[in-house]
């Protein structure tokens, strides 16, 4: 029997205070993670939920399907490389650098979700913090279209609201104001005071109303607005429904902070679920300039024509490498039913609906699981991720150097 | 008595649900994974107006297809809104139209809804494509 920490990649909180016991190299005590943790990291020794090594739907062995997958690349006139947000900083390098020796595209999810936000605040237009500033500093604490109890079940206890060692004298709430900003009610917004309710779509007109650009007064906006004012720091947790809402635009919230930026502090800390989003973008925007969308067909180039869903839209992706994602789970099917002639390769840990599509698959190493890498927080933090068992499969590195070496 | 109405429109939210995670991790694509995913909340008014309960199946079509769940009430919905967890079924009613909305309209879905005597939507029916040996 052994002991080991673990820092969970269940989601973009990077829990750094998992214990887990093994007896024959399978957990048999999984300490601090929640459920969904937990599921996560036994994920990885189900051999029902890891895929098999195939080509074609025939089952086959490594190298095999890295040829194969070497071939359908090669042959591409119009590669393009998508996932990424779950990947080691040096998986994500290799892909990078293969991207530009294949001539193709490469984006991650961030396209579609958090990466024009994560753009402004890498660009300086949008301030930001760490969470262990959060903790005992902020006395604002503003989740808006943000779900942590059904996204990242630990975000309140270990970032933010329960991690507050101040405590008022009454009992054991913590000495901060938390509020959400939602469409619905949920666990959160029974938790927050106030939680204030808005419209679906109405987020931009809200802000608006806030900063004065809208014509019309929108209820919740003065009072959410005394509440900012009235904070010395203020942590706004971007959630996917605020990102949604605004069209993925984050300009409406640069105006925000900007014009709280005389009267109090405020940062932004975006609710990314996949953990290693931040470092993609972050790299992406120091090799290309930009966090997401990139093509190098002729030098580097950047924009909409690059991004995963236009390339899908357009059928213009002849070959898609997908690495460490499921875009035929999280996107429209009628948007992924356009992949019906384009060859698909997938590096996944795990079986998903992206597997049962690609015409080649290897199943790689669960990262923080099976083996060890660095990624950046949701904050921009860098992590360190243990190995808990080396499990029979290749890393992500792996598979993706050999590409390198062998196209 | 209020008269049975065939179909309505609602304005569907979706959001992500803990439980379709789990059942995704534990099981993949599987029953409980269908259990937790095929389901949409719909104001108790609306649920009247249709005359069905807790459990009845109904038809959820959009601009881009159409899917079979099951209904149940939710007294915090308002008439004409409804709420569905975020899944390979409300991915099978979301669109894609950057000419009107620059990302995929996945937590947002206008939909019709009507009662129907069919079955839930089997997951399978929702892959895009299938690699078989
Ligand atoms: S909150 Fe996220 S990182 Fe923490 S244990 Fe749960 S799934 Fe893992």
């Amino acid at each position: 029997m052994r002991s080991r920490s673990l820092v969970c990649t269940g989601c973009g909180c990077l829990c750094d205070d998992i214990q887990v016991q093994t007896n024959d190299s399978r957990p048999i005590l999984i300490e601090n993670a929640c459920a969904k943790g937990a599921a996560h990291i036994q994920a990885s020794f189900n051999p029902e939920r890891r895929p098999h090594c195939t080509i074609g739907g025939r089952q086959c062995g490594p190298g095999e399907a890295v040829a194969e997958a070497r071939r359908l690349l090669g042959n591409s006139r119009n590669p393009l490389i998508f996932g990424l947000d779950s990947s080691t900083l040096s998986a994500q390098s290799l892909a990078i650098a293969l991207a530009r020796k294949l001539g193709g595209s490469i984006d991650s999810a961030a396209s579609f979700s958090y990466g024009p936000l994560l753009a402004a605040m890498l660009g300086g237009d949008l301030p930001a913090c760490s969470l262990a500033e959060v903790k005992d500093r902020a006395d604002l604490l503003l989740y808006w279209g943000a779900d942590p109890p059904n996204t990242h079940p630990r975000h309140l206890s270990l970032h933010s609201y329960y991690a507050y060692s101040e405590y008022n004298p009454a009992g054991w709430y913590p000495r901060v104001t938390l509020v959400c900003v939602e469409v619905r009610r949920t666990e959160l917004s029974s938790m927050s005071k106030p939680a204030i309710r808005i419209k679906p779509g109405e987020d931009r007109a809200v802000i608006e109303a806030i900063t004065g650009e809208a014509q019309s007064q929108v209820g919740a906006a003065q009072g959410l607005a005394e509440l900012i004012r009235k904070s010395h720091f203020c942590v706004l947790f971007c959630g996917l429904g605020l990102m949604h809402s605004l069209g993925g635009d984050p300009g409406p919230l640069v105006r925000m902070a900007r014009l709280f930026a005389g009267s109090t502090r405020m940062a932004v800390i975006p609710m990314i679920s996949e953990v290693n989003m931040m470092g993609f973008c972050r790299l992406l925007h120091q090799t290309a300039g930009q966090v997401s969308s990139v093509g190098f067909k002729d030098g580097t180039a950047a924009g909409r024509e690059h991004s995963f869903l236009e390339q899908v839209r357009r059928r213009s992706a002849d070959c898609v490498l997908i690495v460490g994602s499921d875009p035929f789970a999280a996107l429209p099917q009628s948007v992924m039913e356009n992949l019906g002639d384009a060859k698909i390769v997938c590096l996944s840990p795990l079986a998903t609906a992206s597997t049962m599509a690609a015409d080649v698959v290897i199943p790689t190493a669960l990262p923080g699981v099976e083996c060890g890498g660095s990624v950046l927080r949701m904050d921009g933090v860098e992590v360190a991720l243990a190995e808990l068992e080396k499990g029979a499969y290749p890393t992500e590195e792996a598979v993706l150097s050999r590409l390198l070496e062998i196209l | 008595m209020e008269q049975a109405v065939h179909a309505i429109d609602v304005n569907l939210v979706t959001c992500e649900s803990i439980y379709v995670s789990l059942a995704a991790l534990r099981e993949g694509l599987g029953q409980a994974y269908r259990d937790r995913a095929a389901v949409v909340h719909l104001s108790p008014a609306d649920m009247k107006r249709l005359q069905i309960r807790d459990g009845d199946r109904v038809e959820l079509t959009a601009a881009s297809g159409s899917v079979v769940v099951a209904a149940e009430a939710d007294g915090d919905l308002e008439e004409g809104a409804g709420r569905m967890p975020l899944s390979l079924y409300s991915n099978r009613l979301a669109e894609y139209r950057p000419s009107r909305w620059p990302l995929p309209a996945l937590r947002l879905i206008q939909s019709t809804v009507s009662p129907t005597g069919k079955g839930v939507t089997p997951v399978e029916d929702l892959l895009v494509r299938r690699t078989v040996a």
